[in-house]
């Protein structure tokens, strides 16, 4: 018997512990849906007379009517009981349920779910009309009726439908537990919707009823009765959508039996447009509103039902959960920590987006210098500047000072003295303000859209993102809260002494350098330029000082001294020195561009400070720019001397300029530093020594046009004015490749090609130039080439055939017979040149 | 129903706490009553075809046992033999007309076709009975084991109907004798604590063999056997490796169940499945593979033909008449006939090439008794099954060719690498999951081929330990199992034979 009684407790424990494990994995792998399941999955979390209004339906209810917006409105205490495709079978057992655990004292019911064919659903939204019930005899009933009776068993086991979700388990689904209370206050989110524009069916004629499918007048009828014995009143609502004819005849037969059951039903689709709703603008898809129609659509709701139900403002209710978590949580969102200062450009963005819900409540409190030293200045603004004009500024004007808010509407504030207590709170569309501690004038504005825009104090932000109007105004106190103050709140608000901000001190500059040229630069136009390695507006808010001494005449190429410039059409960027004709010197710095006129053909002094976003700049000793505010963007382009750089990173303008000097310190450098900065011009960099020119070919060549090919070794341009004398004799064997020292770069080709286009035609490239010759009818040719400096003397079987001019740049590589050289040093293009001779010498008179 | 679906899940403990409940005399009454409407949930009127098969190898019993009075001396048994007959006649033409008609009447029609005869004979509307070869095969062997004088003829016919009709392997196995199960039926059998704990452990891993192995591998084999022009060399070696463990997981998996499912209520069903694919070679696997059909062939089809007494040619021979019968037993198609002929073949080639191979090892250094020698022929005898399964599972002739065709057609090993095998039905994850759970299978059949007994080294640790693992074993079922809404219940392959 002890075996037995032993046996008996350790089943017994064991089956205990297998349903604590199942719950845990119930928790944490059944199905959030927040279309169908957590809507009432977290209603039985909420505690006893919270709910005054039960919204119940389909989306048009959970997509349409936002509870927030309810209780922001009104005061309404409003829950949303939604699911998708939420059959009206559904829709009783939910309202069943929620009965179960609250006592509405009102039943807001979307009827679109009624004009279903009682057809079964889809699986999907069978799911997410069952599976988050409690389990009750109910939820057996829901699934029975709801279920085809393939998916009955697995509903309501729950587990068979949900446990394949291993793969896409998140945080979220630790959060379910029976210790884990959802209770706050629920919001429709937009994320990401777009505007949908359609034309709503003009239903004015049509008011003959169609009959309702069996099943859903059966259920439908079975709510208002429950609602009857309950004793409580139901509102029933058709949302505006893409609708049918077929459709509105159900909505009319709905409309009979309401009548019958002394129900209202507003079938806002015979009247959207008396409240305000715009087919073309406020919807997101066919069937649910964008944030416009939502606005508008709850709006009226909300003012429907406080005229016509007995229906509290919770607000007013300190006890009420909503008001409660508003009290226990912190709501102050935002306090200044030190007095703020304005002037130059000097702001601060609280980072507080006021109006990301147009009908969010929010209050703000703060003391402010009222004197100011000039007019059209700002204290505070969130205000969009966009066509609408919506949001909040403080700001004097013609000697005023005035809270201006939507569409321009403005309250001038009254006489005051140097310190003034302001206070704004808003409550959905009304905006009410108090001075000094007393109540002032309340107005209320028309819905608008929301604004991303945070709370800048010192300035206001342009339609471009930008800041603007930056204002030598002083805040001395700021504090902002998500909720509404009460009027006592404000009146005893006793604003703190803050702290003096930090006296703001220039970065000073590096003793060293962060770059400093240690030979001067001379470009040659083609290929020739310094990276510093330097990026200045990697950190666009950051302060370096660029000190720079160079040759007005910039010689061949583009004319860039220096550059760190972004080249994108849509925003310019960075900065830039460059000549752009004689004596005019171009500056660019941050997206501002100027031409100050200097000396031609003379050493030119430039310093340019950026001081954050604030510029100073010096040309031989004068400042022209004397900080100039400036933002930009950062651009992460290194600060390059005789040339610039494309987007991609690919050099070009290269510029025959010539850089004296070039120091970039870190840090603001002082004015007398900078006018006493004249060092000594950098030596040129050494002339290069042109390497020994002097080759014989030993043997005739005879290219296999697959291999062969002969690397003299020697450099025909590694200075690029090394004078040589090419001699050579060839047999003609049809187009080939003969000799080259030519340098496959796409940004300068240049060098030496000899090839034969045929057996009558020779194809020379001499530098950067070239030039096709006759070769005579023998099959053994002599060519001879002399170059002195830049200038190329070509002959042909002993006579002058050829004369050309070409200062192309140095190239390092080396004569090769039989082939040519790729960008990467490789031979290819390989010949089958028949050269019997071949010899190079230095300079030569002849 | 199917012993993964809820219905069953009720029915079981239900059935199980009656049986301990009522008294022993009438307990196998309401067996019968259990396991005929278990049969009935799939087709109430199948029923009958149970009842009169099971009601021809009783009556048959009795005549035989009649008969035999007036027979003892009579060597030739001729009135006994004809009984037999008339049993295995009236059976086997149970079983054809149901199974095998279509298939006949297909061919005979395909043979109209090509000599040009327009006569076309119309198809019958027939849905195979389920596990009719398992029933008939279980009831035939009662009629010759009563002829042979290896079993008492049962004169109770509800406790016989009970043994042709015992749920747990009334559908798939396994195929039961009358020697060992008939007799079980007499037992008292008290409710024991630790024998239910064995048998739902051997349940808890039948359920994983099917639900987390053989449904998850199902559906990569599907698509790849499904769409098999589509698919070349490694992909169609991955489809075929995984339906090798599909197919043992579900049908080893359905016995597993069974056996565990009687154990609870005190019965001991046969072994059906030993480790087959760590068998040495051909032959081998079959000692290993559906045993309780292996054996039924081998004790009414190849021993009554002769075995292996009568020289090499008759014992090639019988040994591919019972291949080519078994293949026949499996399904009306040719697919199945040239799974089983493969089968057999191997088998012949094996015994005529044992010297040679035996000679080529000892060549190469190959000790067959060593662990090399032994992993090396358990891969070359799965490659050589693996690839017979082509056969049984490709649903016609040509498919078998595409696939065999596909698999050379391209050698391309990236696929294993490349990301290429999670788009073949399976998701990364629950790939790996197929991948994880076909090891716990080899290493779990490994370690019983060594002899260890997890079971009762499981029952051995202390409750914490032992606790642990029934709540992994159920909490992996449950989670990573193939059921539910989502998933397309899968019907154990062997049903369908």
């Amino acid at each position: 018997m002890k075996s037995f009684f032993q046996k008996s407790f350790k089943t017994l424990a064991f089956l205990v512990c297998l349903l604590a494990l199942l719950y845990l994995f119930s928790c944490i792998f059944s199905f959030k849906h927040e279309d169908g399941i957590t809507t009432i999955d977290h209603f039985y979390d909420l505690p006893e007379d919270t709910v005054d209004v039960l919204l119940l339906g389909s989306s048009h209810m959970g997509m349409n009517v936002d509870p927030s917006l309810l209780w922001d409105l009104r005061g309404i205490a409003a829950y949303n009981c939604w699911g998708s495709m939420q059959q009206p079978w559904n829709t009783y057992y939910y309202l069943k349920e929620c009965l179960k655990y609250q006592q509405p004292k009102l039943v807001v019911m979307d009827v679109y779910g009624v004009t279903f064919s009682g057809d079964f659903p889809g699986y999907d939204n069978l799911v997410k009309s069952t599976q988050g019930l409690r389990f009750s005899w109910d939820k057996v009933q829901d699934i029975l009726v709801s279920a085809p009776e393939e998916y009955r068993s697995a509903l309501l086991l729950g587990i068979p439908t949900y446990h394949y979700r291993y793969s896409e388990i998140s945080s979220e689904d630790f959060e379910n537990f029976f210790w884990n209370k959802h209770t706050g206050i629920q919001s429709i989110d937009l994320t990401g919707s777009t505007v949908q524009s359609f034309d709503i069916l003009d239903v004015s004629e049509m008011k003959e009823p169609i009959p309702l499918a069996e099943k859903c007048e059966t259920y439908f009828l079975k709510i208002l009765d429950m609602c009857k014995e309950n004793d409580i009143p139901m509102l029933l609502v058709a949302s505006p959508y893409f609708l049918h004819e077929e459709e509105q005849g159900r909505f009319n037969r709905i409309g009979q039996i309401a009548e019958e059951y002394g129900y209202p039903f507003l079938n806002f689709n015979e009247n959207y447009r008396d409240i305000g709703i715009d087919p073309q603008k406020d919807f997101r898809d066919l069937a649910h509103m964008g944030q416009s129609g939502i606005d508008k659509y709850d709006s009226y709701l909300a003012d429907y039902i406080t005229e016509h139900y007995e229906i509290p403002d919770r607000r007013l209710d300190p006890d009420h959960i909503w008001n409660v978590e508003a009290e226990t949580e912190t709501h102050c969102i935002y306090s200044l920590d030190n007095k703020f200062y304005g002037g130059g450009h000097h702001y601060i963005d609280t980072g507080v987006q006021l109006y990301e819900n147009p009908y969010a409540s929010y209050t703000l409190l703060t003391q402010i210098d009222t004197e100011c030293i000039s007019e059209d200045q700002v204290w505070f603004s969130c205000f969009s500047e966009a066509g609408d004009f919506r949001g909040l500024l403080l700001t004097r004007s013609d000697g005023n000072l005035y809270f201006i808010f939507n569409k321009s509407k403005r309250i001038e504030i009254p006489d005051y003295g140097k310190k003034l207590k302001l206070a704004v709170v808003k409550e959905g569309l009304k905006y009410t303000t108090y001075v000094d501690g007393q109540q002032y004038i309340s107005i209320s504005v028309d819905p608008f859209e929301s604004l991303e825009d945070t709370l800048l104090l010192g300035c206001q932000r342009n339609v471009d993102g930008s800041r603007f109007r930056y204002s030598n105004t002083e805040v001395d106190n700021l504090e902002i809260y998500d909720i509404a103050l009460t009027a006592d709140d404000i009146a005893a608000w006793d604003p703190a002494q803050l702290p003096e901000p930090p006296q703001r001190q220039a970065q000073q500059a590096d003793s060293d350098a962060a770059f400093s040229l240690n030979q001067r630069f001379v470009g040659d136009g083609f290929s020739k330029y310094l990276d510093t390695g330097i990026a200045p507006y990697s950190d666009p808010n950051a302060s370096w000082t660029l000190l720079t001494q160079f040759r007005e005449d910039a010689g061949q190429g583009a004319g860039v001294y220096f550059s760190s410039f972004c080249e994108d059409e849509a925003d310019y960027r960075g900065i830039m020195a460059r000549k752009v004709g004689p004596g005019q010197l171009n500056l660019l710095y941050a997206n501002r561009s100027i031409i100050t006129q200097v000396p031609e053909d003379s050493d030119i002094s430039l310093a340019i400070v950026k001081d954050e976003v604030s510029y100073t700049i010096y040309v031989n000793g004068e400042r022209i720019v004397d900080g100039d505010l400036c933002e930009t963007n950062p651009w992460y382009g290194n600060l390059l001397i005789g040339c610039q750089e494309t987007m991609d990173g690919e050099k070009m303008r290269f510029s025959g300029v010539t850089v004296y000097n070039l120091e970039f310190y870190n840090g603001v450098m002082t004015e007398e530093d900078i006018l006493a900065w004249a060092p000594e011009f950098l030596p040129e960099p050494p002339a290069a020594v042109a390497s020994p020119v002097d080759y014989c070919l030993e043997n005739p060549f005879l290219g296999n046009g697959s291999s062969s090919y002969v690397d003299t070794g020697i450099q025909l341009y590694d200075v690029a004015d090394k004078s040589w004398t090419l001699e050579m004799k060839f047999r003609k064997n049809g187009a080939q490749t003969l000799v080259t020292c030519f340098a496959e770069d796409p940004s300068c080709y240049r060098g030496l090609v000899i090839s034969t286009l045929d057996n009558d035609t020779l194809n020379l490239t001499l530098g950067q130039t070239g030039v096709q010759l006759e070769l005579a009818p023998q099959p053994e040719q002599e060519l001879k080439i002399v170059k002195d400096g830049y200038q190329y003397t070509v002959y042909l079987n002993g006579q002058q055939a050829w004369e050309a001019t070409s200062t192309a740049p140095e190239y390092d590589g080396t004569v090769h017979i039989g082939c040519g050289v790729d960008g990467t040093g490789k031979p290819f293009r390989f010949s089958s040149a028949k050269i019997l001779e071949f010899r190079i010498t230095g300079p030569t008179d002849e | 129903m199917l012993f993964n679906s809820v219905d069953f899940l009720v029915f079981f403990p239900i059935v199980t706490l009656i049986y301990f409940l009522i008294p022993h005399k009438i307990r196998y009454l309401w067996l019968l009553v259990c396991s005929y409407y278990f049969y009935m949930c799939w087709n109430a009127m199948y029923a009958l075809l149970l009842f009169a098969s099971t009601m021809i190898t009783w009556v048959s019993g009795l005549a035989i046992a009649a008969a035999a009075k007036k027979e003892t001396e009579d060597p030739t048994r001729l009135r006994s033999r004809g009984i037999v007959a008339i049993s295995l006649i009236l059976n086997l033409t149970l079983l054809f007309f149901f199974k095998y008609s279509n298939f006949v009447i297909e061919n005979l029609n395909s043979l109209l076709a090509y000599t040009g005869v327009s006569l076309r004979v119309p198809k019958l509307d027939l849905l195979l009975p389920v596990g009719i070869s398992f029933y008939i095969f279980q009831a035939l062997s009662y009629t010759i084991d009563v002829y042979r004088g290896d079993v008492q003829v049962e004169k109770n016919p509800l406790r016989y109907m009970v043994f042709v009709s015992f749920f747990p392997q009334l559908v798939a196995g396994p195929i039961e004798r009358s020697s060992r199960l008939l007799g079980q039926f007499y037992e008292k059998h008290r409710f024991s604590y630790d024998r239910m704990v064995r048998g739902l452990m051997m349940m808890l891993w039948g359920y994983f063999q099917k639900m987390v192995v053989a449904d998850r591998l199902s559906v990569l084999v599907d698509q790849v056997f499904n769409y098999c022009s589509y698919y070349a060399g490694f992909e169609i070696l991955v489809g075929a490796v995984f339906f090798a463990f599909q197919i043992y997981c579900d049908f080893a998996g359905y016995s597993t169940i069974a056996i565990g499912a009687a154990q609870v209520m005190g019965f001991d069903l046969m072994e059906n499945f030993r480790r087959p694919y760590l068998a040495v070679s051909v032959a081998d696997f079959w000692r290993r593979w559906h045993i309780s059909l292996t054996s039924w062939f081998r004790d009414y089809l190849y021993i009554p033909l002769g075995g292996n007494r009568k020289g090499k040619l008759a014992k090639y021979r019988n040994i591919m008449v019972v291949f080519l019968s078994s293949g026949l037993w499996h399904g009306a198609n040719w697919t199945y006939v040239i799974w089983g002929g493969l089968n057999g073949l191997f088998q012949i080639i094996g015994a005529e090439t044992k010297k040679l191979r035996s000679n080529v090892k000892s060549f190469l250094g190959i000790r067959d008794n060593s662990g090399s020698g032994r992993l090396l022929s358990m891969i070359v005898t799965f490659l050589l099954v693996d690839f017979t399964w082509i056969f049984f599972r490709a649903a016609t002739l040509e498919d078998a060719v595409t696939v065999i065709r596909q698999l050379f057609s391209s050698f391309n090993p990236w696929v294993l690498f490349d990301g290429t095998l999670y788009t073949l039905g399976l998701s990364m994850i629950d790939f790996w999951v197929g991948i994880v759970a076909i090891a716990a299978i080899l290493a779990v059949d490994m370690l019983h081929e060594r002899g260890v007994r997890i079971r009762e080294w499981i029952l051995n640790q202390n409750l914490l330990f032992r606790w642990m693992v029934y709540f992994i074993a159920i909490f992996t079922i449950l989670i990573f199992g193939f059921y539910g809404p989502n998933y397309d219940a899968a019907q154990f392959i062997y049903f369908q034979f």
